[in-house]
C-alpha cells in the first residue's frame, strides 16, 4: 500500500498541467487503431431507457467479453505482462467473513508507478500516472453504438470520444485492466454519462466474473476518472453478506438501496433488477455529491452491473491508507510470504475498519442517498 | 472393498474387452496380474489362478492393490526403479525380481512386464500393465551377502521357511538368482498367448474410463466450462499419459468423437497419416517446458476426414498458483469470422482465458491437494 501523500511526492513533478497533458496523449493516441467495439444502441427512453438488462447468453456468444479475455491473454502470451498472475496463489482465510488472500510478490502499488520510456505521454497526473501506457497496451476502444445489436471492427482509427481499455500489466487477477472514458478530455468527476457508459460496459461484457472498481480520493487533484476490472471467479467477500433494506423494495421495478450487514466497513448496495440507467443516475449523482465534499470512497460493479457496491472511507490522513476497491471487497495482496502466512480476519477486519464511516457519518450518508434517490426517481 | 471401488477394478477390463475375458484369463494356468495405469494407485485389476496359487493370497486379497505389496526387505530397489521406468516409459521389461508370498516367505521370479494396448484406438494407447511371472529355480549355490554365518546359509539354502530369508541381525541373505533362458523365453510365451487372448475379446470402441476412472471435475468447474462454445479439451499433465478430462460440445462437434468416446484418452488419437512428428515434438517440449503453443496440425475427424487443426494449448493454473491441466483449443483452418466479426483466432484466445478464469476460482475444487498424493 502506497499513501496518496507518498504517490504525491513522487510524482508532483507530473501535476502540472495535467488536463494539458491528457488531451495531448489522447491525440497522441488518435493516430492509432485498435479494435473497436461498438455498443448496441440505446433505447429510446419509452421503451425503458437502454433499457432492461438484455443478455446475448442466447446467441452463445458474448462479444465483448470475448474480445477482452483474447485481447488479453494475447498480450499475456506476449510476454507484455511483468508476471503471470495465475502462478500466485491465492486462499481464502479462515473464518466467517472468507476473506480472499493473494501470495503476490511482484505486485506491488510502487512498481505500478514507475512508468518506462514510452513514446506516448502518461494520461493525466497522480494514480493514472503510474500506468505504464503505450501502444501496445491498448486491448481495445469502445465507443456508442446505433446498431441493435453490437458490432466489431477488427481495426479502426481512435474515434473522437469513447473509452479506452488497456491492459495492466501488473495485473491482480486474471484479465485486469484499465477502463478509461475519454471525450475531447478526460472527465474530472464521475459523472452521469461517464457512469453510464461504464455500466453499460458491465452489461455487455456479460459475464458473472467481471467485476468493476473505481476509486476516487480527493487529495490526488484533477484526476482523470478511469475504471478497472478484471474476472474473479467467484464472488468477493463482501457480495456474499446478508442485506439489510434501506430503500425501495425488491419487488419493484425502480431501484433498491441496502446496507450490508455485520462488515468491517460499513458499505452500501445500490440494485435495480431492470433499470440500468435508473442506477447509473443514482449512483452518479451520489458519487458527485461525494467528490463535491471532497470525500474518500470506492465503488465496485459486479453482476453484469446490476450491483454497485458503495465504500465510503474516511478522510485521508497521514497515518491511513486508503483502500482500493478490491480491498474494499475483501481482497489482499500480501507481497511477502510470511505476511500471507500469518494473516488472518482479524487484522483484515482491522484494516477494513480503520477506513470505515462511523454511525454518525454513515447515518448521514444513506440518508443523503435516500434524498438523492427520491429526487431522481420520482420525477 | 467398496462396491464402487471393485466396479472399478471390473469395469478396467469389461470396458475394453467383453464380459467373457475374465473367464478366458481364468483358462489360463500361469501366473500373471493385470494392473491399470489410469486408476490412482496402479492397482492389480486382475489376478490369475497360477499367480494366487504360487504367492498363496485369495483374489480379494490383492485386487485394487498395487503389485508392490508382493515385494519385501529382500526385493532389491534397483530392480523396482527399473520396473517404475518401464512403467513410465510404457515398455516391455524382464528381469529377476524376489518377491514375498503371503506367508512372508521369499521366492525369485523371473517378472516379465508388457504394456497393453486398448483395443479400441488402433492400439495407440496403454489401457493396462501385463506382468508374467514365472519361478526362478535354484542353480548355484553362490551366497551374494558375505555378512552371514555358515549355518544361516545352510539354512538358507534348505529354505526350510519364510523366517530364513533373514538372519538374526536382519540383514538380507537371499541369494540372487537369475533368470535362465528357460524361463526368458516361457515368460514371453505366456505373455504373447495372454495378449493374444485379450485381443479376441477386444472391443472396437472402447468405453474405458468413463468418468468412474478419471476423477471428477467440480460440478462448479463443469458448469464454467460449459459455459464455453469452442472447440477445446483439457488434459491432466498429472495422470499418466495426459488423458482427456473434459471435453466441450464444440470439440464433438468439431472432431465427431462423442464425449465419452475421448475421456481418458490421450489427444493423440486425432493424428494420422501425415501429421508432422517435428509439430508433436514441439508441443511436447513445450508442455515440458510448462510453455503454451500455437501450431498447424494434420487432424483426422472420426469418420477419417482430415482437418487443419490450428491448435493452441496453454497449461492452466489452479487458486494455488500450480498447473491443474493444459487446455487445447482447436480451430478448423477453414472457419471463418462469426457474424460479429470476431476471428476464429479471437475466439480461441477468449476460450482460453475463459479457461484460465474458470480453473483459478477458489470453488472450482481444483486444489493442489488433489494432486499431492
Amino acid at each position: 500500500m502506497v499513501s496518496v501523500k507518498q504517490l504525491e511526492s513522487a510524482y508532483s513533478f507530473l501535476k502540472l498541467n495535467s488536463t494539458e497533458q491528457l488531451k495531448w496523449h489522447i491525440m497522441a493516441l488518435k493516430g492509432s487503431n485498435a479494435p473497436l467495439y461498438r455498443l448496441k444502441a440505446p433505447l429510446s427512453e419509452e421503451a425503458g431507457a437502454f433499457g432492461e438488462f438484455s443478455s446475448n447468453a442466447e446467441e452463445g456468444q458474448n462479444l465483448l467479453g470475448t474480445l477482452l479475455l483474447a485481447q488479453w491473454e494475447d498480450r499475456a502470451w506476449k510476454g507484455q505482462l511483468k508476471y503471470d498472475v495465475t502462478s500466485c496463489e491465492t486462499k481464502v482465510i479462515s473464518g466467517g467473513m472468507k476473506f480472499i488472500a493473494q501470495l503476490n510478490e511482484q505486485w506491488s502499488s510502487n512498481s505500478l508507478a514507475l512508468f518506462e520510456n514510452t513514446d506516448i505521454q502518461p494520461l493525466g497526473s497522480s494514480r493514472m500516472t503510474n500506468v505504464k501506457i503505450c501502444r501496445d497496451n491498448i486491448l481495445l476502444c469502445i465507443t456508442r453504438g446505433e446498431s441493435e445489436s453490437p458490432e466489431l471492427i477488427p481495426s479502426a482509427v481512435l474515434p473522437r470520444e469513447g473509452t479506452l481499455v488497456f491492459v495492466n500489466a501488473n495485473p491482480i487477477e486474471y484479465g485486469h485492466i484499465y477502463v478509461v472514458p475519454y471525450k475531447c478530455g478526460p472527465s474530472e468527476v464521475l459523472d452521469k454519462v461517464s457512469l453510464e457508459y461504464i455500466s453499460q460496459i458491465a452489461v455487455e461484457v456479460d459475464d458473472c466474473f467481471f467485476r468493476m472498481f473505481y476509486e476516487y480520493a480527493p487529495s490526488t487533484n484533477s484526476c482523470p476518472v478511469y475504471f478497472q476490472a478484471n474476472f474473479f471467479a467467484g464472488a468477493l467477500p463482501v457480495e456474499l453478506l446478508e442485506l439489510i433494506p434501506v430503500y425501495g423494495d425488491s419487488f419493484e421495478k425502480g431501484l433498491q438501496i441496502l446496507e450490508v450487514a455485520q462488515y468491517p466497513i460499513k458499505t452500501l448496495l445500490f440494485t435495480s433488477k431492470e433499470n440500468p440507467k435508473l442506477l447509473a443516475g443514482v449512483v452518479s449523482e451520489i458519487c458527485s455529491v461525494l467528490q463535491e465534499h471532497n470525500a474518500v470512497f470506492s465503488l465496485l460493479i459486479t453482476d453484469n452491473g446490476r450491483k454497485f457496491f458503495l465504500f465510503p472511507q474516511v478522510q485521508s490522513s497521514s497515518t491511513v491508507c486508503h483502500l482500493s476497491a478490491w480491498e474494499c471487497g475483501g481482497y489482499f495482496i500480501f507481497n511477502k510470504v510470511t505476511e500471507f502466512e500469518h494473516t488472518s480476519e482479524e487484522e483484515i477486519s482491522n484494516r477494513l475498519a480503520s477506513v470505515s464511516l462511523d454511525d454518525e457519518g454513515f447515518q448521514a450518508l444513506k440518508q443523503l442517498c435516500c434524498c438523492i434517490a427520491n429526487k431522481v426517481v420520482v420525477p | 472393498m467398496e462396491t464402487n471401488e471393485h466396479r472399478t477394478l471390473t469395469e478396467s477390463l469389461t470396458s475394453c474387452y467383453s464380459d467373457w475375458v475374465h473367464d478366458a484369463l481364468d483358462d489360463i494356468p500361469d501366473a500373471f496380474l493385470i494392473t491399470d495405469p489410469a486408476i490412482p494407485g496402479h492397482p492389480i485389476v486382475f489376478a490369475s489362478r497360477g499367480f494366487l496359487a504360487m504367492s498363496g493370497y485369495a483374489s480379494a486379497e490383492v485386487l485394487g492393490r498395487n503389485a508392490r505389496i508382493f515385494q519385501g526387505p529382500g526385493t532389491s530397489r534397483r530392480s523396482v526403479m527399473e520396473i517404475r521406468e518401464a512403467i513410465r516409459e510404457e515398455r516391455t521389461l524382464q528381469i529377476s525380481l524376489l518377491n514375498y508370498r503371503r506367508d512372508g516367505s521369499p521366492h525369485w521370479i523371473l517378472f516379465h512386464l508388457c504394456p497393453v494396448f486398448a483395443p479400441g484406438d488402433g492400439h495407440r494407447h496403454v489401457a493396462h500393465f501385463l506382468s508374467v511371472q514365472v519361478p526362478i529355480p535354484k542353480r548355484s549355490r553362490r551366497t551374494l551377502v558375505v555378512s552371514t554365518t555358515c549355518r544361516d546359509a545352510l539354512r538358507m539354502d534348505a529354505d526350510l521357511g519364510p523366517d530364513l530369508a533373514v538372519d538374526d541381525s536382519g540383514l538380507e541373505v537371499e541369494e540372487w538368482r537369475e533368470a535362465g533362458e528357460r524361463e526368458k523365453e516361457k515368460a514371453a510365451s505366456v505373455a504373447g498367448e495372454i495378449v493374444s487372448a485379450l485381443a479376441r475379446y477386444g472391443k472396437l470402441a472402447s468405453r474405458k474410463r468413463t468418468g468412474v476412472v478419471l476423477p471428477p471435475l467440480s460440478s462448479a468447474l463443469n458448469i464454467s466450462l460449459g459455459r464455453i462454445k469452442q472447440s477445446f479439451v483439457l488434459t491432466d499433465p498429472h495422470l499418466p499419459d495426459m488423458p482427456i478430462v473434459y471435453a466441450s460440445d464444440g470439440f464433438s462437434s468439431l472432431t465427431g468423437y462423442s464425449r465419452h468416446e475421448v475421456l481418458g484418452r490421450n489427444c493423440r488419437f486425432l493424428n494420422g497419416p501425415g501429421t508432422d512428428t517435428k509439430v508433436l515434438n514441439l508441443i511436447r517440449d513445450n508442455i515440458k517446458a510448462e510453455k503454451a503453443s500455437a501450431v498447424r496440425l494434420l487432424n483426422y475427424r472420426k469418420d477419417g476426414s482430415p482437418f487443419w487443426n490450428l491448435l493452441h494449448i496453454s497449461p492452466v493454473r489452479n487458486a494455488s498458483g500450480k498447473i491443474a491441466f493444459y487446455v487445447g483449443v482447436q480451430i478448423d483452418e477453414g472457419s471463418k469470422s462469426d457474424e460479429h466479426g470476431l476471428s476464429p483466432e479471437m475466439r480461441q484466445l477468449g476460450a482460453v482465458g475463459q479457461v484460465k478464469v474458470a480453473v483459478r476460482s477458489l470453488s472450482s475444487g481444483v486444489g493442489s491437494s488433489r494432486f499431492s498424493s
